[in-house]
């Protein structure tokens, strides 16, 4: 186990440098040049080649990439062009929001979508099975700004129960964070609730039809029992693996509802910056986005491993 | 010759007896008149999506507008139907080049293996470690707001997922019999590829290149709603619910014509990818 650990952290050494290289690229070989913007219009030329000269941007790209590993190991970002407010502080404050955003909506989708998905394995094809798998592919049809909008529609000015945008934060209200949030997260968590369902659904019929489960049966076992014991364990597997994977696709959801509700995440602050201009927060906001992203489906691949010895093994023989 | 030819059919799942149902024809339908309106918008009676024409702000449905006009003005329906050709072309257009690089990658990376496919795994597996959404924002911030870039960005998101997906069918299909058999007869490593292996690995393709379709097109809007997409005056769906958004108070039901249009377009898509996906018996997973 110790081993499998080892061996795929030590995995993550590459793949954040490449990752870091593609993000730091981003800037310099792309056409739309951040000396050009941050100079402004009434730029001269000498006063364009001294930007780029204090920006670094005349030496050996190889150097600038060092560079730039050398400033991201030290935490430093860079700063913001118009405001000199250091891009990690500014992602610092950020996190909290899309961190609440996100665990509230996911732990949601599980706690829906993972009875229903039982009820429906335990009977495929009978009529409970049947609607939910219609119903969910509308779900999973449904972009989020299309429901948000709905939700707002409805909740928020014809009825006046939550508000339609704004954020306050946990630690200043967290009563009123709470109303703020409610919208947002079912939002986001119905969309997860269809993928989920779907994961877990095909999943457990699959397993459901394995002998140890007839073997259960035969032993005259409660089928709570059956379904929670036996059922469940190997089902989580894949959708540990795939619900990590999946939120690559979703991230895309809480740009959506960030940028619907305006809540001060990391989405919504990319946004803005990508529409003020500001490079070097566009560039911090993708790597740390990517890197999480990169963790996680480490973390999925280990807690995976933790629950299915066989993994274990191979990963440990490889 | 004659046993190469008939290897080729035994791979096929035989999809006798089997019906696509009416669900997926009403799909179709929707698709086909989304895809006409899209390509003929120009000869339709309908007035120019950008110009306000004149016309009296936040109309209801009415014969000369039958969806009514937004706060400038602007004719509703025609928005609509000018806005699908962005969504149309980025969600083709991003799925033809993650088919054509993806694709062809992927049947030359799991007929070949070896150190080639070890090499274009490890590159899709480096392209997965972006989330699909970053990396679009990413390239068209950094490239620019024009329809071109946002296609080859989204091809970009596309082709490491086609390829996976090619990549795990053509190495099953390249164990099988059958092409044991070719090769035994001394058929050339192309011939098997392209006479042997892509035709078994187009029926699982077909189905999932409508979802991949509908997901191009979702994230297409997601990018347009949050504006990093083409930009004003072009109509887009993103734009027209980001637009009906901002004026929600004074007009309650705008944003539910482009939501429509979007929600059954993707819902098709997926429909009609599901109904192909049982029609060939090609087992569900996802990517």
């Amino acid at each position: 186990m110790k081993r499998f650990v080892l061996t795929r952290l030590a995995a993550l050494v590459p793949i954040s440098l490449i990752v870091s290289f593609f993000t730091f690229l981003l800037t310099h070989l792309l056409p739309g040049n951040p000396v050009d913007v941050i100079c402004g219009t009434g730029c001269t030329a000498a006063g364009h080649a001294q930007l780029a000269h204090q920006m670094g941007l005349d030496r050996p790209i190889l150097t600038q990439y060092w560079l730039y590993l050398d400033h991201v190991a030290h935490g430093n970002l860079g700063k913001s062009y118009l405001d000199g407010e250091t891009v990690a502080h500014a992602l610092g404050q950020q996190v909290p929001a899309t961190l609440e955003l996100v665990l509230a909506s996911q732990i949601l989708a599980v706690l829906v979508a993972l009875p229903l998905a039982i009820f429906s394995a335990l009977r495929p094809g009978a009529r409970f099975d049947r609607v939910s798998a219609q119903v969910s592919y509308g779900f999973f049809s449904l972009p989020a700004m299309v429901l948000g909008v709905f939700l707002v529609e409805v909740f928020a000015i014809k009825i006046h129960g939550f508000p339609a945008t704004g954020y306050t934060a946990l630690t200043a209200n967290p009563i009123q964070n709470l109303h703020d949030m409610v919208l947002p997260v079912i939002t986001f968590g119905v969309g997860s609730v269809a993928i989920y369902y779907r994961i877990l659904r095909s999943d457990l019929v699959a397993t459901f039809q394995e002998d140890y489960i007839t073997m259960a049966r035969a032993k005259g076992l409660p089928t709570r029992y059956i379904v929670l014991r036996h059922g469940l364990r190997p089902s989580l597997l894949n959708f540990v693996t795939l619900a990590a994977q999946s939120i690559g696709f979703q991230l895309s959801g809480a740009f959506i509802i960030e940028f619907l509700f305006q809540i001060p995440g990391l989405a919504y602050g990319m946004i803005n910056a990508i529409g003020s201009s500001d490079y070097l927060r566009v560039q911090g906001t993708v790597l740390v986005i990517t890197i999480s992203f990169v963790v996680l489906n480490l973390a999925a691949d280990v807690l995976n491993a933790f629950l299915d010895p066989r993994i274990r093994r191979q990963g440990a023989a490889a | 010759m004659m046993l190469i030819r008939r290897g080729r059919g035994s791979g096929v799942a035989a999809p006798s007896g089997k019906k696509l149902g009416w669900s997926f024809w009403l799909c179709i339908g929707w698709l086909t008149v989304v895809i006409l309106g899209a390509i003929f918008a120009n000869l339709l009676p309908l007035p120019d999506p950008t110009a306000a024409l004149g016309a009296p702000q936040n109309l209801g449905p009415s014969i000369h507008h039958l969806l009514g006009t937004d706060k400038i003005g602007q004719d509703v329906l025609s928005q609509i139907v000018f806005g699908s050709r962005v969504s149309l072309a980025v969600g083709f257009g991003a799925t033809a080049i993650g088919l054509v690089i993806g694709g062809g990658l992927g049947l030359v990376s799991g007929f070949v293996g070896g150190w080639i496919d070890a090499f274009l795994n490890s590159v899709s597996l480096i392209f997965l470690s972006f989330p699909g959404i970053i990396l679009a924002i990413a390239l068209v911030t950094f490239a620019g707001h024009k329809l071109g870039v946002i296609v080859v960005a989204l091809g970009i998101v596309a082709t490491p997922l086609v390829f996976r997906l090619v990549r795990t069918s053509a190495q099953s299909f390249a164990q099988r019999e059958f092409v044991a058999a070719a090769r035994a007869l001394g058929a050339s490593g192309i011939r098997i590829v392209f006479r042997e292996i892509l035709p078994n690995v187009a029926t699982t393709l077909v189905a999932y290149l409508f979802m991949a379709v509908g997901i191009m097109i979702f994230v297409e809007a997601a990018l347009s709603f949050i504006g990093v997409s083409v930009p004003p005056p072009t109509p887009t769906w993103g734009v027209s619910i980001d637009q009906a958004v901002s004026d929600l108070q004074s007009n309650s039901i705008l944003w539910i014509w482009p939501s429509l249009a979007l929600f059954f377009t993707i819902l098709s898509l997926n429909v009609a990818g599901d109904a192909i996906r049982k029609f060939f018996g090609v087992k569900e997973s996802f990517l």
